[in-house]
């Protein structure tokens, strides 16, 4: 599990994510300390920002977000207790919130694709590449490396924001089910449900390309 | 559109190793379901030691859920290096204007002092006092302001002539000047600060505010301002120079 120190711009920061010293770090921010948030800012941020770009995909969206984030973050944080989880879920779970009011801002005036979307005529699109690279009688390609990922990075654009938060969450963010549930305020059964889908889906984007995912 | 069956269990093939530990049946065995959900928690070690230990005993038995295994593992390694790959960067200007947004918010939001009209408060101190000694006291107050009238009618006939003390004078306008609104790094030295400020031909004339901004004066004309304003934002230990909206320049 990659820890949360890995992860800061700056290595004198510590911000390993001990209890204790989450909370001191965030009542020193109730108490308008900015260089309290700043340690949290280049702690937490990086991480955060590549959550929300696998969650709203564009650059600008994630800016507007994190700064959303950290603007709740600034007013709230004397509301941060750790008794109910890690400062990173809770942080998470602000930024999850966040994107997804942008995500939803968004939609009303343009509607994003995703896969039942694109099933119409980029799935025509897709079954024409198909055709034209894969053997039809030995469909699936294992491939690893490059390749792979510049596929499963397509696929993953096709899923629902719902359903990258949860495999983003859970395999970059290395955290539990039940921090995820947490995070995106649902049930711990909606997440794995949420799970399911998100693989089956995958599966199918990445037949659609005559890749598989597994060894 | 070419018809793709897709299968629910994963694409590939087991290794023959796989094979000879594999049920010779497909098909998941009994208790498949919960066990199932748990594998992608199993793929980024996060599930309990008797989460583990369950999944483990299910695992030697179950080759659907061996193979859904390498669907999760593959995500497991791919997903970390596809989110190293996205744009996204920690960075000082962008922690300023993040500072920037917080301080407008502030002022905006933060609601002026509270100051209760002379009026209402004494109506409220009124309505809990006894009606006799309220009485007594408007009587007395009456009486009082009747009297101080008199005596200011017959002390100064005329009009009173106005005092001006050397506090009361209007303040210095800042004319010719334009205000710059600054943040500096923590560590700059006082030497630094002289230096810069020197070089700019500007003073401080405002701060800190709660967010660690000053404003700063400079002497605004002959395009002097966006002169300046390179010179502090290419200084190392300034973190924001920004100019005050009214005083901004076309």
């Amino acid at each position: 599990m990659m820890g949360i120190a890995e992860q800061t711009q700056d290595p004198s920061i510590d911000v390993a994510g001990n209890g204790h010293e989450d909370l001191m770090l965030m009542r020193r921010i109730a108490d308008r300390d900015t260089q309290a948030f700043e340690t949290l800012y280049y702690g937490y941020a990086p991480r955060i920002g590549k959550f929300l770009m696998a969650l709203l995909k564009y650059r600008e969206l994630a800016d507007e977000a994190m700064n959303d984030t950290m603007l709740t973050v600034w007013q709230n944080a004397g509301r941060f207790d750790p008794g109910q989880g890690r400062l990173a879920s809770w942080l998470f779970g602000i930024a999850h919130n966040k994107g997804l009011k942008l995500l939803e801002r968004q939609r009303r005036h343009q509607r994003e694709e995703t896969l039942d979307t694109v099933s119409g005529d980029y799935g025509q699109h897709e079954a024409e590449a198909f055709s034209a690279h894969v053997d039809v009688d030995n469909p699936e390609r294992i491939v690893l490396g490059w390749e792979l990922g510049d596929n499963l990075l397509w696929a993953l654009e096709q899923l629902t924001c719902e359903h990258r938060a949860v495999l983003e969450l859970t395999f970059t963010e290395h955290c539990t089910y039940q921090e995820i549930a947490l995070i995106t305020g649902c049930p711990v059964n909606t997440v794995k449900t949420r799970m399911f889908h998100a693989r089956k889906k995958l599966t199918e984007l990445l037949a659609l390309r005559g890749y598989a995912v597994g060894s | 559109m070419t018809e793709i069956s897709l299968p629910t269990a994963p694409c590939s093939q087991p290794t023959p190793d796989k094979e000879q530990k594999a049920p010779i049946s497909k098909q998941p065995v009994s208790g498949h379901d919960p066990i199932a959900e748990l594998l992608p928690w199993y793929a980024n070690g996060t599930l309990t030691p008797a989460e583990l230990a369950l999944v483990e005993h299910h695992l030697s038995d179950c080759l659907v859920c061996r193979q859904e295994l390498e669907q999760y593992r593959t995500l497991d390694a791919a997903c970390p290096t596809l989110a190293k790959q996205r744009d996204w960067q920690a960075s000082s200007a962008h922690f300023a204007r993040i500072l920037q947004q917080l301080q407008a918010h502030e002022a905006v939001s933060t609601p002026p002092p509270t100051r209760r009209h002379l009026l209402e408060t004494v109506s409220n101190w009124l309505q809990y006092t006894p009606k006799p000694i309220a009485w007594a006291l408007a009587l007395e107050t009456i009486t009082l302001a009747t009297l101080l009238l008199t005596l200011a009618i017959t002390t100064h006939p005329t009009a009173m002539p106005t005092f001006e003390t050397l506090s009361d004078s209007p303040k210095p306008a800042i004319a010719g000047l334009s205000r710059v609104h600054i943040v500096f790094a923590e560590d700059i030295t006082e030497r630094d600060l002289r230096a810069l400020l020197t070089a700019v031909h500007g003073r401080l004339v405002d701060g800190p505010s709660l967010l660690g901004v000053y404003t700063l004066a400079l002497p605004a004309g002959h395009g002097n301002t966006p002169v300046a304003l390179a010179t502090l934002r290419a200084h190392a230990r300034v973190r924001l120079a920004e100019p005050v909206a009214a005083d901004a320049q076309p």
